[in-house]
């Protein structure tokens, strides 16, 4: 277990209900795919929140991350909806 | 000059075309994003990403250095709190060649627009709450 802090921003904030959290990262979850399965798994409001997953963009350590790539070791990783203000 | 700047408070258009103008060069090109919204919206906010936001707008102007020869470069984007109808981002270019301001201006605008990592959220008269761009439910 490892102790990760993600982030919020868009709708997720509302949707989850704040903009952080700390999570003890289960040793299996090893990529952004994984967390955000992981995240779902845990019931609402993740679940809900994240449910269209392909929707979901991140960012390790405040760079864009694909979600094939690695959060193991990671000690931030934000979650949101498609950018875009205008 | 390169400016680049996410910040909560207002921006005086003008004032920064200004300051490109003192460059003296022969093209300026400047615009202007204002957040229009519904009669029905009291209020907007923007959130962001600010460690990612910073780095990306600094991308963004860093490739279009490369792209096109430019002598100044002011690119502002606000955050937080903002009025209906309220200025949300100022992008203008100045250099020797008119077309490369022109250009490099609408571009920067274009990729800021699909790559900048900030998010609206329409606040209406009654409490509801509206984030921008599709619901995940509506895809």
């Amino acid at each position: 277990m490892a102790a990760l802090e993600i982030l919020y921003y868009g709708r997720f904030r509302d949707a989850i209900g704040r903009d952080r959290e700390e999570v003890d990262l289960p040793s299996h979850v090893l990529t952004v795919d994984d967390l955000i399965a992981w995240l779902r798994g845990r019931g609402d409001p993740h679940s809900s929140a994240l449910r269209e997953a392909e929707a979901v963009r991140a960012a390790v350590a405040g760079e864009w991350a694909e979600r094939s790539d690695s959060v193991f070791g990671a000690v931030e990783v934000a979650l949101f909806p498609p950018v875009g203000v205008f | 000059m390169i400016d680049i700047r996410i910040q909560s408070a207002d921006f005086d258009a003008g004032a920064q075309i200004e300051r490109l103008a003192e460059l003296r060069l022969a093209g300026l090109a400047a615009f202007v994003a204002r957040l229009e919204a519904r009669e029905d919206v009291d209020e907007i906010w923007i959130d962001h990403h600010a460690v990612l936001a910073r780095a990306e707008l600094a991308r963004i102007v860093e490739e279009a250095g490369a792209k096109w020869r430019l002598g100044g470069l002011v690119l502002i984007h606000r955050h937080g709190r903002i009025a209906p109808g309220g200025q949300a981002l100022f992008a203008g270019a100045t250099g020797s060649s008119a077309g490369a301001a022109q250009q490099a201006c609408a571009w920067i605008v274009d990729q800021v627009r699909g790559r900048g990592p900030f998010w609206r959220k329409d606040v209406l008269g009654d409490g509801a709450i509206r984030w921008w761009g599709p619901p995940p439910d509506a895809r």
